[in-house]
């Protein structure tokens, strides 16, 4: 049987997927529970309507106003977030095709955008991580940090040799879109590729951040939402 | 010493200040440190305790023992001590008690964390412990202790008054002046700082409007707020708020101050649930509808030095108040310069949260106004307007500190060196 590993990959990324859920789902329900401030607190001048609206938005994916006091790292905040939202996009790829012109947009794309993405990202979380290790921003990073920016830059260097290996597009396709509807399937080309190994390690590695998104920083993901609309409420 | 009592006690105040923002801020702060290059306090000292994400790691670290063991969170599991309970009390002071509340950070931070609320938990916390600035402590309970027994006061305030009327009658070059006190059914309630200045200006201004107002029994300083305790603080807004509906004032006007108008304007109706049954305003806005009304009128030739303004956080960015002090200085002053950057992200002058109370700070509020002094020469004005009271006297410190050869005014000042008495 060359199909064991898969056997225990497969249950791992629902199993990673299912805690995420349900971890974001139990915090988002915890802070409901909890009194929120009689007194608002956001800052002046507050925006109205649409106005309002609008400046979150920005706030909240763009940060403008780092970009004043802290330009270089705005710049690698940015691009690594983007070329997240890049990878993101690609990784939809995997389990679908899409119609008409954007299937071929996607595929023209994948090489260029994708790969430079996946370098540009390798490089910034290392920049992230480099960061952290200075003082005095190591004065607020916890070993919990080092570890989540590791696991991630080894998400993101298997992801990129992946990129390389002989591994037809059609045939990871079988594999996560019967994943996606919950049926499993497992093509021969993949369970006796050589690469098996390292989509193995890109997967594990990958539920293991997954699964530490609710209880660890990248929580921010979400709550950036909320507290961008607090500070102009 | 750190007891298991006062442990728990500590506990009790963290779960009951802990609300649903506190949580949102604590998830949301990733400690990426952007935050160093916004706060004036970190700029001119450069510790890395001075970081103002750091200033919330002690009470995170609360948390996340709280979360792993309840109720024994300064020991691990084998009931080792995880840190030494005195140390950690010291962290959390120094953190808590060097911040100027200016919320410089909370503009420039991508998430929009509040720390001041976390900060105040802190606060709160502490104060369980009795671990407080003995000034602070000292004033808030005189404050306190002034609203359980106003009637002494009342014969002191009223001597007071009169002796100030001649001179009150010689700046307005009026006959006829008034300071009331508790006149029922006035349009306007005045609450001022503390000292004398304080007193005569906003009084000459308010006679030559002829403004029907009174004068509040109470100071417009709020330092229960500074020691984040929400209900000493709220006690000592509630004053305030009960002799206004007493009288039954059409609004109530704060002095030049910027914490005191934000207590009152943006925290209390909150803090004691429900609408007031009257405005609240900061004096600036009344003074400013005054000179577009026309009800006083300013000197032709104006003041010719240079003048900035100072945004002072609380009333600023903290309070929502930019234009009002800007229209009244414009009208006097001919040469104004704004200060760069201003508003929002105007430079905290170091005298906030308190720090100005405490005298053992002086030279950490002088090396903490850097950003401030720097801000000021660069505009080469010679006169600078800084509307709230904390802020004159850390401005005046600065002034001297750095050698800028400015001179510190209040609006009040201002208003009452260029006014046209008929």
């Amino acid at each position: 049987m060359d199909s064991w590993l898969f056997w225990i990959i497969s249950p791992l990324a629902y199993t990673s997927f299912v805690f995420m859920a349900a971890g974001i789902g139990w915090r988002l329900w915890q802070w409901r529970r909890k009194t929120p401030s009689p007194v608002r607190l956001g800052i002046f001048p507050k925006p109205t309507g649409r106005r309002k609206v609008l400046r979150i938005s920005l706030d909240t994916l763009l940060f403008p106003q780092l970009a004043e006091i802290a330009p270089a790292f705005w710049l690698v905040v940015i691009v690594f977030h983007a070329s997240l939202l890049t990878v993101f996009i690609g990784h939809l790829h995997l389990f679908s095709t899409f119609p008409g012109t954007l299937e071929a947009v996607l595929n023209r794309a994948a090489e260029p955008v994708g790969g430079t993405a996946g370098v540009l990202w390798a490089l910034t979380a290392s920049c992230l991580l480099g960061r952290r290790m200075c003082m005095p921003y190591r004065a607020t990073s916890s070993a919990g940090d080092y570890l989540l920016l590791l696991l991630l830059l080894g998400v993101i260097l298997t992801g990129c040799l992946l990129r390389y290996a002989d591994l037809e597009l059609a045939v990871c396709r079988e594999y996560f879109s019967s994943l996606l509807v919950l049926r499993p399937a497992l093509p021969a080309e993949l369970t006796v590729s050589p690469y098996r190994w390292l989509l193995a390690a890109h997967m594990v590695l990958a539920s293991l951040l997954l699964a530490c998104i609710p209880f660890s920083k990248l929580i921010h993901f979400l709550v950036a939402f909320i507290t961008n609309w607090l500070r102009r409420n | 010493m750190v007891d298991s009592r006062s442990q728990q006690k500590m506990l009790e105040v963290l779960e009951k200040e802990a609300n649903r923002q506190f949580d949102y801020y604590l998830a949301a702060c990733t400690g990426c440190g952007a935050c160093s290059q916004a706060c004036h306090v970190f700029r001119s000292h450069r510790e890395g305790e001075y970081l103002p994400a750091y200033r919330i790691e002690p009470l995170r670290r609360i948390c996340r023992w709280q979360n792993k063991a309840p109720g024994r969170w300064l020991r691990n599991d084998r009931g080792r001590a995880v840190e030494r309970a005195e140390d950690l009390i010291e962290k959390l002071y120094k953190a808590a008690y060097t911040c100027t509340g200016c919320r410089r950070c909370m503009v420039y931070c991508p998430f929009g964390v509040d720390l001041s609320l976390i900060i105040g938990v802190e606060k709160a916390m502490l104060a369980a412990l009795g671990r407080v600035p003995e000034e602070l402590e000292l004033l808030t309970e005189t404050a306190i202790e002034k609203g359980n027994s106003v009637h002494l006061y009342r014969g002191l305030l009223r001597q007071l008054i009169g002796q100030l009327e001649p001179e009150l009658r010689s700046i307005t070059g009026l006959p006829e002046v008034a300071i009331p006190i508790g006149k029922k059914g006035a349009r306007v309630l005045f609450v001022a700082l503390e000292g004398v200045d304080r007193l005569i200006l906003p009084s000459a201004i308010f006679n030559l409007a002829g403004e029907d107002w009174t004068l509040s029994e109470y100071e417009a300083s709020n330092f229960g707020y500074f020691l984040g305790d929400r209900e000493r603080a709220s006690r000592i807004a509630r004053r305030i708020v009960d002799e206004a509906t007493a009288l039954g004032v059409e609004q109530v006007a704060v002095d030049e101050c910027g914490h005191a108008y934000r207590v009152m304007k943006h925290l209390c109706p909150g803090w004691t649930g429900g609408e007031l049954p009257f405005q609240i305003r900061s004096v600036i806005e009344l003074w400013d509808s005054y000179l577009q009304e026309g009800r006083i009128k300013i000197k032709q030739d104006g003041i010719k030095e240079p003048a900035t303004y100072h945004d002072p956080c609380q009333l600023g960015r903290n309070g929502g108040i930019f234009e009002a002090p800007r229209a009244v200085i414009k009208a006097i002053v001919r040469d104004f310069r704004e200060m760069n950057p201003n508003r929002a992200k105007n430079w905290c002058c170091g005298g906030g949260g308190g720090l100005i109370a405490r005298s053992e700070l002086e030279q950490f509020r002088a090396e903490a106004g850097r950003m401030k002094a720097e801000q000021i020469r660069d505009t080469g004005a010679k006169l600078v307007v800084a509307p709230c009271g904390n802020c004159r006297i850390q401005l005046a410190l600065l002034n001297e500190y750095y050698c800028l050869g400015v001179e510190v005014v209040s609006i009040a000042d201002l208003l009452v060196k260029s006014v046209i008495r008929d």
